[in-house]
């Protein structure tokens, strides 16, 4: 992945990451305000239906107590009060009762709780009244809820009771109003909230009548029943989150028993709609922010990019050898002193190579005159003896001048031949020919060449060298100059030779390794420190007393014509290990 | 004279058997039977001014009255002046049937309208209102009354304010008034207990029959709903008519609670009468142990609440015209056992016998205690 694209992605991940970040803040806070004003107005709604029950309550109380001061409950008690009683006249009178204060339920009871008229069900005359059940019921000076049975089934009902007195017998005025559809009209509750009653599992209302799938109240209605505490919960009430309503149940109590629970609503479709307009809004400020970075990120690290990318190309051109890369720079930026820095860094390898070039030449030269003077200095120091011998034996005789002379021509002639082959070295490292390339077996190459050197090591008197061969089976073949590959063996060979002068073994082996041709030549000699190794292949560098420092230098020349590579393992005392990796003949 | 009544739609006079008590009155009073009851049930000439018969009782003779006309002036003129009925065998109730307002003296005239003989003839009517006018050539003579307007689907409560406003003179009266109405001394014209209240049971049901009859407190019933008016029976027949009402128990001793599915009861919405005893029924047959409810909409109630009433003025006759209106055929035998069974064959349960009672203005005279309008006047006063 490209710096840019990098760069991108960074810039059009934070744009979505903090969009993200506000728009789930915004909600959390969004959904808590809710949270927070809906539980406010279900709370006003359990006090608005609290005073309502407290002021409809009252006005039941004052009803009853109307009606327990006319005419006709006065005549209902005095005629309760005789002997024979004869109430039956009286079997409308609560209906009339009823019908006139806009009560729901009136019963009419003896002193035996018998029922004398009820409003609510005519039927029960003469039944005994079962919806007062205890003495507190009998005695309560305020209205309370209750549930009283009704024809059609039970209904609950505040109810409010009175007593008339004539004479020695009492008759009781209870009645009330029902909990029904238009009490929580009554309540006028806020928009968006809703009071709703259940009073049974078929019959749960609301101010607009009867509640479809009221099923669903179920489980909270039983929660708030379990702990006679309010409960709260969400109903959803249709497939759509929309529909959701968050409801406070709040169980309406008389002792022990519940007679119904009285549901605070609100509906949750304006936090629905407005987190959903939120979390839409997140999407398209996030959406249009990502294309927004994008189109101006792209704009931005095209122009941060550009130079860093430039600068890696110039960098890949240094690395390759090319120190003559450049960079544009532009700006007073950290960019722009990075490419003034580079094209500085550039201009001082230059400087520097060309420093390193003329100091390596001088070395060169001084270590080629060294060496010279070091390889010349031998053989002429025996050529002034001789010289030098030549003149003295003028004064001796003939005889014996002859015998100098002869003597000291033939060691004359020696030292120059000596002088020409290390003249011809020299010559020969500096006129190294391209090699000229041709099928060669790489193993019948190391077989004859190891041939050469048998009768050496075999030679009496001479520390004895072991010859091992692994060479891989059948032919080797690479592409090479036969006498430039043999010559490079050939001084490896002697390289190790020179290594053991105390004797050793000497292993060749072959194979075939990743395509090329691999050839090691390992001794058992001293061995050499990494730093020894390291400037092996230097020419005019050696570790030998006499030795020119030409030898593995040409080896390397060769290989390195050959477009192979060498490479040498050593530690002081085991020895070192030689390996030649030429390409296949057939890719060469 | 004006009359409301809650139905007396004349669309259906004359043939009407367990007919309203106002259709059944008021239909006497356009159509005439050749032969009448008096108030104790004997059997008065009427357009037939005297019968006879053979031995056998399967030739019946009627003499047919002179100068009776129908309402369009034509004469009654039967051929030879006598009307023969025979039958291959004896005739027995003969003189019931022809009593029956269904076996009233007619005849359609060019308009295919039924003209009958009695002192009031139609004069118009449409689904509100009825206008009887005199009918000028009765063989009585003319009644007094000029005419009788009958306002129709008048519930009780309006038939009362239109009594009180003075825009009726007579109206129905529910039995369960009568009472209170006397105390404040209305003027108010009660009938014999002639209608019965019972229960007909469906016929899967019909085995609940004892059980359902024992659970019901008709003493309650009689002295709460209906304020001791009407007479509390075990019979369809009432105590008057049959002679032996008494047999038939009805004793109040609910069993104990077996379990049992739920009944369903039905009865006339627009009775409100009958409403409170069914209520007071299901309110028994649920403590009993018989779980009962009102039925609702089109449901096939297994307990139906009715008004039963007949014409006859003796038992046996009267039965056979209950069993009709029934939908049952009852073999010959003894009134009591014909009773019996036709009690079990119905599942019925009956519980009380009612008057038919009627209110009337200040300004009526001469009422004669039942719907014999030829005689009756009414001051001019408002």
């Amino acid at each position: 992945m490209t710096f840019r694209t990098k760069l991108l992605v960074v810039t059009s991940l934070t744009v979505a990451g903090a969009v993200a970040l506000v728009t789930g803040v915004v909600s959390v806070a969004t959904r808590r305000a809710f949270e927070t004003m809906d539980q406010q107005r279900r709370n006003a709604l359990l006090d608005q239906f609290q005073k309502q029950l407290d002021a409809q309550g009252d006005e039941i109380t004052r009803r009853i107590r109307r009606i327990a001061a006319s005419d006709e409950m006065l005549r209902i008690a005095i005629e309760a009060s005789r002997r024979e009683p004869d109430l039956a006249p009286f079997l409308q009178t609560a209906a009339q009762q009823a019908e006139g204060q806009s009560l729901d339920f009136l019963d009419v009871l003896k002193g035996d709780a018998t029922i004398v008229s009820s409003a609510h069900w005519p039927a029960r005359f003469g039944f005994r009244n079962d919806w007062l059940i205890t003495a507190e019921d009998w005695q309560s000076p305020k209205a309370f809820l209750t549930r009283i049975p009704a024809p059609e089934g039970t209904a609950v009902a505040l109810i409010a009771v009175q007593r008339v007195n004539a004479g020695e017998e009492k008759i009781t005025i209870a009645g009330g109003k029902r909990l029904n559809r238009q009490f929580l009209e009554s309540l006028g509750v806020a928009p968006g909230v809703r009071a709703l009653l259940w009073l049974s599992s078929s019959e749960v209302l609301d101010a607009r009548g009867p509640v479809a799938d009221a099923a669903k109240l179920t489980p909270l209605v039983e929660q708030a029943r379990a702990t006679a505490k309010p409960a709260t919960g969400v109903i959803r009430w249709r497939e759509a989150r929309s529909s959701s309503e968050a409801l406070l149940a709040m169980p309406l109590l008389r002792g022990d028993t519940m007679l119904g629970v009285l549901l605070a609503g609100t509906s949750l479709a304006d936090q629905m709609w407005l987190e959903q307009w939120i979390l839409y809004t997140g999407v398209l400020v996030g959406g249009s922010g990502i294309l927004l970075g994008v189109l101006v990120g792209w704009w931005t690290t095209e122009r941060v990019s550009r130079p860093v990318a430039q600068l890696a190309s110039a960098a890949k051109s240094v690395a390759a050898g090319d120190l003559s890369a450049r960079v544009p720079v532009a700006g007073k930026d950290e960019i722009g002193s990075l490419g003034r820095a580079f094209n500085h860094m550039t201009q001082q390898l230059i400087e520097q190579r060309e420093r390193a070039i003329q100091a390596e030449r001088v070395a060169a030269w001084r270590e080629l005159a060294r060496r010279l003077a070091h390889e010349l200095k031998n053989p002429l120091f025996p050529l002034q003896i001789t010289v030098e011998n030549l003149q003295r034996s003028r004064t001796q005789t003939p005889e014996e001048f002859d015998e100098v002379f002869r003597e000291s021509t033939g060691t004359l002639l020696k030292e120059i031949s000596n002088l020409k082959t290390i003249i011809g070295r020299f010559s020969d490292f500096s006129r190294m020919p391209a090699p000229r390339l041709e099928p060669v077996d790489l193993n019948g190459l190391v077989r004859d060449t190891l041939q050469l050197f048998d009768a050496q090591w075999k030679q009496p008197g001479r520390a004895p060298i072991e010859a091992a061969l692994e060479l891989s089976s059948g032919e080797l073949q690479v592409e090479a100059d036969p006498e430039q590959l043999g010559r490079a063996l050939r001084n490896l060979v002697l390289n190790a030779m020179d290594a053991m002068p105390e004797g050793g073994t000497l292993t060749v082996r072959t194979q075939w390794l990743n395509g090329t041709a691999h050839l090691e030549v390992s001794d058992t000699g001293k061995g050499m420190s990494e730093e020894e190794a390291s400037r092996l292949f230097t020419p005019y560098y050696t570790t030998k007393q006499h030795g020119t420092g030409l030898g593995l230098a040409i080896v390397q020349s060769v290989i390195s014509d050959h477009k192979g590579r060498i490479a040498v393992h050593s530690e002081p005392g085991k020895g070192a290990t030689f390996t030649i990796d030429l390409p296949a003949r057939n890719s060469a | 004279m004006r009359a409301a009544v809650d139905n007396a739609d004349p669309a259906a006079w004359p043939s009407d058997s367990l007919a309203s008590a106002a259709k059944q009155q008021i239909t006497t009073q356009v159509f005439e039977t050749l032969v009448r009851f008096d108030a104790k049930g004997r059997p008065q000439p009427w357009l037939a001014k005297e019968w006879t018969h053979d031995a056998a009782r399967r030739r019946w003779l009627f003499t047919a009255r002179e100068g009776v006309r129908f309402h369009d002036g034509s004469l009654w003129q039967p051929e030879n002046g006598v009307i023969v009925i025979p039958a291959d065998k004896p005739i027995a109730d003969i003189l019931v049937a022809l009593a029956h307002p269904r076996s009233a003296i007619v005849q359609r005239g060019p308009d295919g309208v039924l003209l009958g003989t009695g002192p009031f003839r139609i004069d118009k009517w449409d689904a509100k209102a009825v206008t009887l006018t005199a009918h000028e050539a009765h063989w009585q003579g003319r009644p007094f009354l000029d005419s009788i307007e009958i306002t129709m689907g008048s519930g009780l409560r309006e038939q009362t304010l239109a009594l009180e406003l003075g825009r009726a003179d007579v109206i129905e009266l529910a039995a369960n008034e009568v009472r209170a109405l006397r105390q404040r001394n209305a003027r108010i014209s009660v009938t014999q207990p002639i209608e019965t209240i019972a229960l007909i049971l469906a016929k899967d049901k019909a085995h609940l029959r004892e059980r359902l009859s024992l659970a019901i407190d008709r003493q309650s019933i009689h002295q709460v709903i209906l304020q001791r008016q009407g007479e509390i029976t075990g019979a369809l027949l009432p105590q008057w008519l049959s002679g032996y009402a008494f047999l038939f128990s009805t004793l109040f001793q609910p069993l104990p609670p077996a379990p049992s599915a739920s009944l369903t009861i039905a009865h006339d919405p627009q009775d409100a009468l009958l409403r409170a005893i069914a209520d007071r029924v299901a309110l028994n047959a649920t403590q009993a142990g018989l779980p009962m409810r009102a039925a609702t909409g089109q449901q096939r109630p297994e307990v139906r609440l009715l008004r039963l009433r007949t014409q006859g003025r003796e038992a046996a006759p009267a039965l056979r015209e209950l069993a009709a209106g029934l939908g049952v055929a009852m073999p010959e035998a003894s009134a009591y056992e014909t009773e019996k069974s036709l009690i079990e064959t119905v599942g019925a349960v009956p519980l009380l016998h009612l008057p038919v009672a009627w209110r009337l203005s200040e300004r009526v005279r001469n009422w004669a205690g039942t719907w014999r309008l030829e005689n009756v006047w009414v001051e001019d006063k408002p």
